[in-house]
């Protein structure tokens, strides 16, 4: 065996390890977004719903490979590793995000919480969205802390040029109708804060 | 065999003259056995004083059969004996320990008279009758000068003819030490290597908790089921010796903290082989007690160095401003684990540090770098209501108690980013980072989630703090209580368990008061290992050592036998 730089190949791999986190973390945005936790132990997780109901949560792999010839080994630049690597996190990232994405709309379909009909975006759609789901509020009727919403490019194209389309009195009745319905959830939010107690 | 060449010849006596360092006797190999480890094992001896060697004497004791039932090297009870055992024939023996050579000038001075003591002053101990002459030894991990062989010789042809010195040297140490080790010796070249990066690393630092958990669970075969019961006794045995040669680098630098932290990974790591094996404690018990009673030791200097004014003078090097405060942070806890430890053994020297100067010291060093650094807060809770209950202490005793859960509030809470780190993290970890020096980044969120607050609450709904804890109860329903729960009881003294479960656990919103305090009050002992049950001494040091095995029926156990201690 010829003399080596194992210990700067090691740094390298490290580094190349950080990179792949961090082109997978840039590519997924919706997973980005939710706290992530690490497993350092163990071959189970499970968790309890606000509702106390226990859910066993299911580990899914994601996966992904390059090849490298012999030929390749001797030549690759660092730059073209780096090139290979994004496209294993492109992949990775398709298959957790992808994944993330079925797990939840499967959790939606169970309890019911999916738009009759599954009608296209609209405003009155949004408004429908808005009324089925508990809203929380930084302890102010002014700081509603408002879902965020996952579209495709083309779908967000199409509302903004629906956006576009809409005269000041539909806009005017849709905040209207926001604002009623922001009203009903701050007072059920109200509420439901009254809620967490002790009692006897 | 092993054989001694230290006889004064014309090239050490030109050496002693030139007041060089005389030679170590040379060594001949044992047949079949491992040159790198016996080299080792020299280098270990020939460098350690009477302290660095006292722990795996009383290893390489028992191993030979002998029962260790005093041993101590600063108790007043020592009358000239450190070690006191019953040798396999029934005979008590008296063991007075000494480091490096003793010529004639220490031999007048310091050693003769102990010896003396040793021969002289009847062994006073339950275990052994009174009457029966006992044999005496000293032993020392040098040589002793020609005339002070010579003086010995002549005792013990005259005055001391009806009970002789019995003299162990170095030639003769190192033979049994290298005999008891050689049988369960490193199995594989990495852990071979384990063992010298262990042995060969900086003595001032915290062990690599996870290093030695793997050379150390290798040692002890724990993964080998067909090993005999005698054969389990045996790799606890080597490893209780592979670890007092390893803590030697640690007590060169009078390192209390970090031999306490070594000593808790191997006694756990004990206490996974007799759990996991249903061992009797026939097989184990002995050994684990020398460890116990190193870890004591340890405790008691470590209490002497801050009693005098050892967290003030913590500072040697212009880092020390950013570095001291966790330093201290780790001095002051394995203290606090220590005299939680007594209290659940019943010595009652647990309460002598719990007096308000103490507290005014602790408040400058419990640092929270992360959930793990909220357990001593736990600690400090149990000592000082133990004492108060007594009419000794006045004061709001439950402050620590507040004080953590409205750190997890605010700093895990709903309107937290990233939170404090998961007892997962240690203080090393959380320095790095907070210097730029982590190689690999935490890419961990901890906001929302604790794996200490049902620890809290307990405490509190125990203790029938209801208007406290309803202050909090809003934000603490916004937090997850997290716990790892191993899937097997023996699994818990593991450093990382590859079978469990990790789970997650909303607070009901609206919460029964009634039904807060009766799970507050209700243990589960299936899920606490029955060598803790039996042995609940050692939980303060364990959870110190393993944050992340801390769960709320820990504490409540925990909390159970301080309440009953007496």
């Amino acid at each position: 065996m010829m003399v080596d730089f194992t210990s700067i190949k090691r740094k390298l791999n490290q580094g190349i390890n950080l990179f792949l986190r961090a082109e997978i973390k840039r590519r997924t945005p919706l997973l980005s977004m939710v706290g992530k936790r690490i497993a350092h132990e163990g071959d189970k997780t499970s968790y309890e719903t606000i509702g106390k109901e226990e859910k066993h949560m299911e580990y899914q792999k994601a996966e992904s490979s390059f090849s490298l010839t012999r030929d390749e080994l001797g030549k690759m630049t660092f730059a073209e590793i780096l090139k290979k690597v994004e496209g294993a996190a492109e992949d990775m990232a398709r298959q957790m995000e992808g994944g993330a994405f079925q797990t939840i709309s499967k959790e939606v379909e169970k309890v019911g919480n999916t738009i009759e009909g599954n009608p296209p975006f609209s405003p009155a759609a949004l408004l429908k969205g808005l009324e089925m789901m508990d809203i929380d509020f930084d302890d102010a009727r002014d700081k509603p802390q408002l879902p965020t919403i996952f579209i495709h490019p083309s779908q967000w194209e199409k509302i903004k040029e629906q956006d576009a389309r809409m005269t000041e009195e539909e806009r005017r009745e849709f905040e209207r109708n926001q604002k009623e319905i922001l009203d009903r959830k701050y007072a059920q939010y109200v509420e439901r804060e009254s809620k967490r107690k002790l009692v006897d | 065999m092993l054989k001694e060449k230290a006889k004064e010849n014309w090239w050490t006596s030109l050496l002693r003259r030139l007041n060089r360092k005389t030679p170590r006797p040379a060594v001949e190999s044992i047949a079949g056995s491992n040159p790198f480890l016996e080299r080792t094992i020299e280098h270990w001896l020939g460098s350690v004083n009477e302290l660095g060697y006292q722990l795996p004497f009383c290893q390489l004791l028992l191993s030979e059969g002998f029962t260790v039932i005093h041993n101590s090297k600063q108790n007043a009870f020592e009358q000239g004996k450190d070690i006191i055992a019953i040798a396999p024939d029934g005979v008590p023996c008296g063991f007075q320990l000494k480091g490096n050579n003793i010529p004639n000038k220490r031999w007048r001075d310091e050693v003769k008279g102990e010896i003396e003591a040793l021969r002289d002053l009847t062994i006073v101990h339950p275990s052994i009758n009174k009457s029966a002459r006992h044999h005496s030894y000293l032993v020392t991990n040098g040589e002793l000068e020609d005339t002070v062989r010579f003086e010995i010789e002549n005792l013990n042809g005259g005055k001391w003819k009806d009970a002789p010195l019995l003299v162990v040297t170095y030639g003769e140490l190192l033979e049994r030490f290298i005999r008891i080790s050689g049988g369960f010796a490193p199995q594989k070249i990495k852990d071979y290597k384990s063992f010298l990066d262990l042995y060969f690393s900086d003595g001032r630092e915290l062990v690599d908790e996870k290093e030695f958990s793997e050379f150390i669970t290798d040692i002890l075969r724990l993964d080998d089921d067909r090993l005999s019961k005698e054969e389990r006794k045996r790799s606890i045995s080597a490893g209780v010796l592979f670890t007092g040669y390893l803590i030697s680098i640690f007590k060169k630098q009078e390192n209390q903290v970090s031999i306490l932290q070594t000593l808790s990974l191997l006694s756990a790591h004990i206490l996974a082989v007799a759990e996991r094996y249903k061992l009797s404690e026939k097989y184990w018990l002995d050994s684990f007690c020398i460890v116990w009673n190193e870890m004591m030791l340890a405790g008691e200097h470590l209490q002497s160095e801050i009693n005098t004014d050892g967290l003030a003078n913590v500072a040697n090097s212009m880092f020390d401003g950013d570095l001291g405060i966790y330093r201290k942070n780790l001095a002051v806890s394995h203290l606090l684990a220590y005299k939680t430890a007594q209290l659940i053994e019943g010595d009652p020297r647990w309460k002598d540090i719990v007096n308000d100067a103490f507290f005014l010291k602790l408040k400058d060093s419990l640092k929270v770098w992360g959930e793990a650094a909220l357990f001593p807060f736990i600690l400090v809770f149990f000592l000082t209501k133990k004492v108060a209950e007594e009419g000794k202490l006045a004061g709001d005793w439950y402050e620590p108690i507040y004080a953590a859960i409205k750190l997890i509030l605010q700093f895990n809470g709903r309107r937290s980013e990233t939170g404090m780190v998961s007892p997962y993290y240690g203080i090393e970890t959380i320095i790095k980072r907070r210097f730029g020096l982590l190689e690999d980044p935490i890419d961990e969120n901890f906001s929302g989630q604790s794996f200490l607050l049902g620890s809290l609450i307990d405490i509190l709904a125990r203790n029938g703090k209801r208007n406290e804890l309803e202050a909090f109860w809003r934000e603490i329903t916004y937090i997850t209580q997290a716990s790892f729960i191993p899937e097997e009881t023996w699994e818990h003294f593991l450093w990382r368990s590859d079978k469990g479960e990790n789970k997650s656990i909303y607070p009901k919103q609206t919460q029964s008061w009634g039904e807060l305090v009766r799970e507050a009050n209700r243990t589960n002992l299936e899920q606490v290992p029955t060598v803790i049950q039996n042995h609940p001494y050692f939980l303060p040091f364990f959870l110190l050592t393993y944050p992340h095995r801390i769960t709320s029926n820990y504490s409540k156990f925990l909390a159970d036998k301080i309440d009953k201690s007496v």
